[in-house]
């Protein structure tokens, strides 16, 4: 430690420079960093500030500080485009990105600059023995972007047994569509799909009279989809039990419908025969009550 | 760059090699590359940084050279370059890099600054390794300067001085030697051509350019008497003019200013914002035209300068005529009674623009009546449409635009927090039409969860006109939110004083298992987990442990949480000649508490319903006829089921400014001495109180409201009251669970187990407490109804969340009434003061108050006069 302090105050480059270098090797990456803070900006341009600069990336990496270290190899790929480390400089950029990507419940900011990383790599070092890995590493973290929707999907339908389900039912039919959109070839697109039609038929069950038959007329429109879509599915037999109830409400509906129209008409009949004979117009008292929620 | 034939390397008649033409480029095969010019930098080093390489296909013109030019200037160490071609062969090109250097900054140092100064500055002088150029010099020169000026420090000098180095080939030192002088105050600032507004008002605007403070009276007073002639002194006396207002008001102008607590440094930037506040200033007032002519800063002393401006006021307009075109929904009546101007009224033009786009403190702005309906681009414009004399015709053009659906909701920034913990808070959700209030109160609770800095919460709104449709992104920033409270010392033969707290509000039960997500804890489930040792030495501990769960279920935001506690209180001989430090008597209290608390949509959705279940274990030990037990030693037992009704709409919780906090809080125990036949009032205490049996209720109700049209200053207004009583008359009601009143109201320092303590400023802890003077007789201690009222005014002075300060002047009433019979909701104990709060995430909410009690404490004569109180956390009664 003694040694450290002294060459933390000193001002020989070459002396540094050795010092950071065997830091860097016998692994103490926290102190080769102090070093090379030192001793970068003044070896810049020699021939030994490319294997310092390389190290100084590597130290950070594995210290486990993978943002700085991404930023570091970024630069080092940047000034030494046709160095022979530059290919590792470029893969370890989007490496160190990928590893500092966060589980799928959090932010995936990171995550998405780990994928343009990686699409970058892949694009400049097609050859590079490290291909798979990169194309695995992007896999990973599309899996990842994926479960992310997934589990708000799930957030949502959870939600629609919470304090106002009417939202959330109305969120989840908007947001399965999303996601089938979004992840055409997910797994989860079959098991949505017919939580969609479910969903459809609960909004629409609880919708407005004036809205009801439109939103009923969707879980006709998502059960065949769904059915036509996954022949095979699990859940195949499980749809025409919901579309036989959308049916007998849209039914009902319908009826009620009908015979509000009717008293409605008639009520307006009589109220035309009434101001023709000038006697004050009655109030209807015949519309049936309809329940708004 | 290219030059042909124009290094020594080839004769110096121009070949004509090679045909320069951008719209024809042609390829060519490097086949050499070399460097000259070199002193300490390395060739090879040199070339592989231009990225050229043999061998590479290059098209001339083309990037390959430029790019080569930008990579080698880049890296700040070389003087010139140019790229030259020294032969072609064939599709050979032979390429020379003809290099100068110069002298690089090896050293950066700077002196009369001090460290925290020369940290800030070294990361704006970022120049070590660069090449010595004046260009970046006197940049650096220029960025030190500034940062002093903007301290205000307006006669900084910076030297530059020069030293080769050493150590090193062809670098140089640097020194930076700072003179930052003194720092510039303003001794005055003198307005001129402002007729409707007093200079005051408009100083009074200048926030962050204010005179210096000065009280030149007495010197005013000394001159006067020294210049006294017997002439002036007779006139003085015989003076019977009437004195106007207007000149005391320059007299004192003159000599006084009163300003301690505002710097009177002058910032240019800030003096720059202080303008454009002035004019906002009179444009709020009708003065739709005024301008700043000229503003002049001169030398007063060496320290000092004073200021002037020069204004222009105008002519003060009034609304006359106010007309709508473009609006298909909503009819003009409607608009006009929402835009709430009417015609005669004084041009505002601030007020306007609130009126039309955005009302923070109502919400019931023009905008709002399309917007809160899906109608994300309505748009209207005021347009002056006539001016006439002093008199405006507006006209507002409208568009309405389409109504449109929210197609998304995302999150963006949640680096710790898991989405569905702030997911499941957003109101504003796909499917439904755009809705600027849902919006807002959507930021307001996902600031009150805690975990994100509330300024920065920002909805990003990415709308598709075609569809119709919004994508609603909230950018969020974490903040620290866990709390760490620790203080203590050592009391001498008390022992160990001090409180252990630490409060995650961020807590992951799910990831305890998991060391990998640690950050340093468990985080981002949004569980709350708190755990705390205080102790006051010997005489008096408590330890306890809670830990909640918000959203129970994950369905519906109901909080189950379960805590446990204990609690010691002992009595302590310290006086003892033979024994100092014996034990006289200790009370332990030992409970445990499960409770559920949910949100409720009715009857309206701030509401919010809890109940939990206690049970605790008194255990008296030499101390039972302290609270009037006819036992010394023994255990009572209380097993009591609470519900809290509360409604709270608070918009900020540190520093509230509009909304109310109320809540009714009921405590039942079963039966238990009412429905034991061997229990009668003769009983002793021992079976009366084994297991205790009341029913308590406590009200609290706390407004807010913003008071002098700003948002600094608040007013708020609190009641407080509770009750306690039994089950008929068989047992009469239990000496535990009473009241004690007050002081500070803090738990730590009443030692005031098995009591419920009420805080009342301007008088002792717990002085107003019926029974206090009679205590450890026999007789009941604590009061079983009280009253308490109180009215702050606030006043905020840093809102910064990482200390949030506000300053506060209050008057409040109370009083504790041991039985009621007694109990007289006039008869209070009032006293007023002033105080100050400062918060601080890591710390909690700390406070300093001084109050002055007009009354009489219970047992005294003497009005309790003037008390400080130091209360650290949220005292809630």
């Amino acid at each position: 430690c003694g040694q450290f302090y002294k060459l933390e105050k000193s001002t020989n480059w070459e002396e540094l420079y050795e010092a950071a270098n065997n830091y860097y090797n016998q692994g103490e990456y926290s102190k080769a960093i102090i070093l090379y803070d030192k001793v970068l900006p003044v070896i810049r341009g020699s021939e030994k500030a490319e294997l310092a600069d390389f190290n100084y990336a590597y130290s950070h990496f594995r210290m486990k500080r993978y943002i700085e270290a991404a930023g570091y190899f970024n630069t080092f790929y940047q000034t030494y485009n046709r160095s022979p480390l530059a290919e590792e400089a470029l893969f370890m950029n989007a490496y160190s990105l990928y590893l500092d990507s966060p589980d799928y419940n959090l932010d995936q900011k990171s995550s998405r600059d780990a994928v343009n990383a990686i699409q970058l790599f892949i694009s400049r070092f097609p050859q590079s023995d490290s291909y798979e890995r990169a194309t695995t590493m992007i896999e990973d973290l599309q899996k990842r972007f994926e479960e992310k929707a997934y589990q708000e999907s799930m957030l949502y339908l959870r939600l629609t047994n919470g304090l106002y389900p009417g939202d959330f039912y109305r969120a989840c039919i908007i947001n399965f569509q999303n996601f089938a959109k979004d992840y055409p070839d997910s797994k989860y697109n079959e098991e949505l799909g017919f939580r969609l039609v479910e969903v459809s038929l609960a909004y629409g069950e609880r919708s407005v009279f004036d809205k009801k038959e439109e939103r009923l007329n969707d879980v006709f429109k998502f059960g065949e989809q769904f059915k036509r879509k996954y022949p095979e599915s699990k859940y195949f037999s499980s749809v025409d039990p919901i579309l036989k109830k959308a049916e007998t409400e849209l039914i009902a509906h319908q009826k009620l419908k009908k015979e509000y129209e009717e008293s409605l008409a008639k009520a307006r009949e009589e109220e035309e025969n009434e101001n023709h004979a000038k006697v004050e117009p009655k109030p209807n008292e015949n519309i049936p009550d309809i329940n708004n929620n | 760059q290219i030059r042909l034939g124009q290094s020594r390397y080839t004769p110096s008649k121009p070949v004509d090699i090679l045909e320069l033409s951008y719209s024809k480029p042609q390829k060519f095969r490097i086949a050499e590359i070399k460097a000259v010019g070199l002193a300490t930098l390395d060739e090879v080093a040199v070339i592989s940084l231009s990225g050229l390489r043999v061998d590479d296909v290059i098209s001339v013109p083309g990037d390959a050279i430029s790019n080569a030019l930008k990579r080698l200037w880049g890296q700040g160490i070389i003087g010139d370059v140019k790229i030259l071609v020294t032969k072609i062969e064939g599709e050979d090109i032979y390429l020379l890099l003809e290099l100068t250097e110069r002298p690089r900054f090896s050293r950066v140092e700077f002196t009369g600054v001090n460290k925290t100064q020369e940290g800030e500055l070294k990361d704006k002088v970022k120049i070590r390794g660069r090449v010595v150029r004046d260009d970046v010099l006197s940049t650096s020169q220029r960025a030190i300067k500034q940062y002093f000026v903007d301290k205000g420090f307006l006669n900084t000098e910076v030297k530059v001085i020069q030293e080769r180095d050493t150590t090193l080939p062809n670098s140089v030192k640097i020194r930076f030697d700072v003179d930052a002088k003194s720092k510039v105050k303003i001794n005055q600032i003198n307005i001129y051509g402002n007729e409707e507004i007093a200079d005051k008002k408009i100083k009074g605007k200048l926030k962050g350019t204010k005179e210096h403070p000065r009280m030149h009276f007495v010197r005013e007073l000394v001159s006067r008497i020294t210049n006294t002639t017997p002439k002036s002194a007779k006139e003085a006396i015989v003076y019977r003019n009437v004195v106007s207002d207007e000149e005391v008001k320059m007299y004192m102008n003159k000599n006084f200013k009163l300003n301690f607590f505002s710097a009177s440094k002058f910032v240019a930037k800030d003096f720059k914002d202080d303008k454009e506040k002035v004019i906002g200033y009179y444009n709020s007032k009708g003065y739709r035209d005024a301008v700043i002519l000229a503003d002049s800063t001169y030398r007063h002393t060496d320290n000092t300068i004073n200021l002037d401006i020069s204004l222009e006021e105008g002519v003060k307009y009034y609304y006359r005529n106010i007309t709508f075109v473009g609006n298909y929904l909503h009819d003009d009546d409607v608009l006009v009674a929402r835009l709430g101007i009417e015609k005669g009224e004084v041009y505002n033009r601030e007020k306007l623009e609130k009126r039309l786009n955005y009302d923070p403190q109502k919400g019931d702005d023009v905008s709002s009546l399309y917007q809160d309906n899906g109608y994300l681009f309505f748009q209207i414009d005021p347009v002056e449409i006539k001016v006439l004399g002093d008199s405006i015709d507006i006209e507002m053009r409208i568009l309405e635009g389409p109504q449109v659906t929210v197609n998304s909701v995302n999150i963006e920034g949640n680096e710790r927090t898991s989405d569905h913990v702030v997911m499941r808070e957003i109101r504003i959700l796909p499917g439904q039409k755009f809705n600027r209030s849902l919006l807002v109160r959507t930021i307001r609770e996902l600031s009150q969860l805690g975990y994100f800095d509330p300024e920065k919460i920002e909805p990003d709104m990415k709308p598709n006109f075609e569809a119709a449709t919004v994508d609603i992104t909230f950018k969020l920033e974490e903040r620290p939110n866990d709390q760490i409270e620790l203080s203590g010392g050592w009391g001498g033969f008390f022992g160990f004083v001090g409180t252990v707290g630490l409060v995650f509000n961020n807590f992951s039960i799910r990831n305890i298992g998991n060391f990998e997500k640690w950050r340093p804890l468990p985080v981002g489930d949004g569980q709350r987990l708190s755990l705390r040792v205080q102790a006051n030495g010997r005489t008096f501990q408590n330890y306890s442990i809670s830990l909640t769960e918000p959203w129970f279920g994950g369905k519906k935001p109901n909080a189950l949480s379960f805590s446990v506690n204990h609690s010691v209180q002992r009595q302590v001989d310290f006086f003892s000649q033979t024994n100092p430090g014996r034990e006289i008597g200790s009370f332990k209290i030992t409970g445990a508490t499960l409770g559920l608390s949910k949100r409720v949509t009715w009857p309206d959705d701030y509401f919010m319903v809890s109940n939990n279940l206690t049970f605790q274990i008194y255990d008296f030990n030499q101390f039972g006829t302290n609270f009037g037990l006819s036992y010394p030693t023994g255990t009572s037992r209380s097993l009591a089921f609470n519900t809290t009704i509360a409604r709270n709409n608070i918009d900020n919780p540190i520093y509230p400014r509009l909304g109310s906090n109320i809540s009714l809080a009921t405590s039942f125990t079963p039966p238990y001495a009412s429905l034991n036949p061997n229990i009668d009032r003769e009983s002793p205490d021992e079976e009366k109180f084994a297991w205790l049996e009341y029913h308590k209720w406590m009200f609290d109700a706390t407004f807010y409201t913003p008071v002098f049209g700003s948002s600094k200053w608040v007013i708020s207004a609190r009641t407080h009251m509770g009750f306690l009583g039994s089950y008929g008359n068989k047992i009469g009601i239990i000496p535990l669970e009473r009241f004690v009143m007050g002081g500070d109201g803090m738990n730590f320092n009443n030692f005031a187990l098995g009591q419920e303590i009420i805080g009342l400023r301007g008088y002792e802890n717990q002085v107003i407490t019926p029974g206090r003077l009679t205590r450890g007789t026999g007789a009941p201690y604590g009061g079983i109804v009280y009253n308490k009222h109180v009215m702050e005014l606030r006043f905020l002075v840093s809102p910064n969340p990482s200390a949030t300060i506000f300053l506060l002047g209050f008057a409040e009433a109370g009083n504790n009434w041991g039985s009621y019979a007694e109990f007289n909701p006039y008869n209070l104990k009032k006293s007023a003061g002033f105080g100050a709060r400062i918060f601080m995430p890591a710390f909690g909410l700390l406070g300093l108050d001084w109050g002055y009690g007009f009354d009489a404490p219970p047992g005294s004569i003497q009005r309790s006069g003037a008390q400080f109180h130091f209360t650290i956390g949220q005292q809630f009664r």
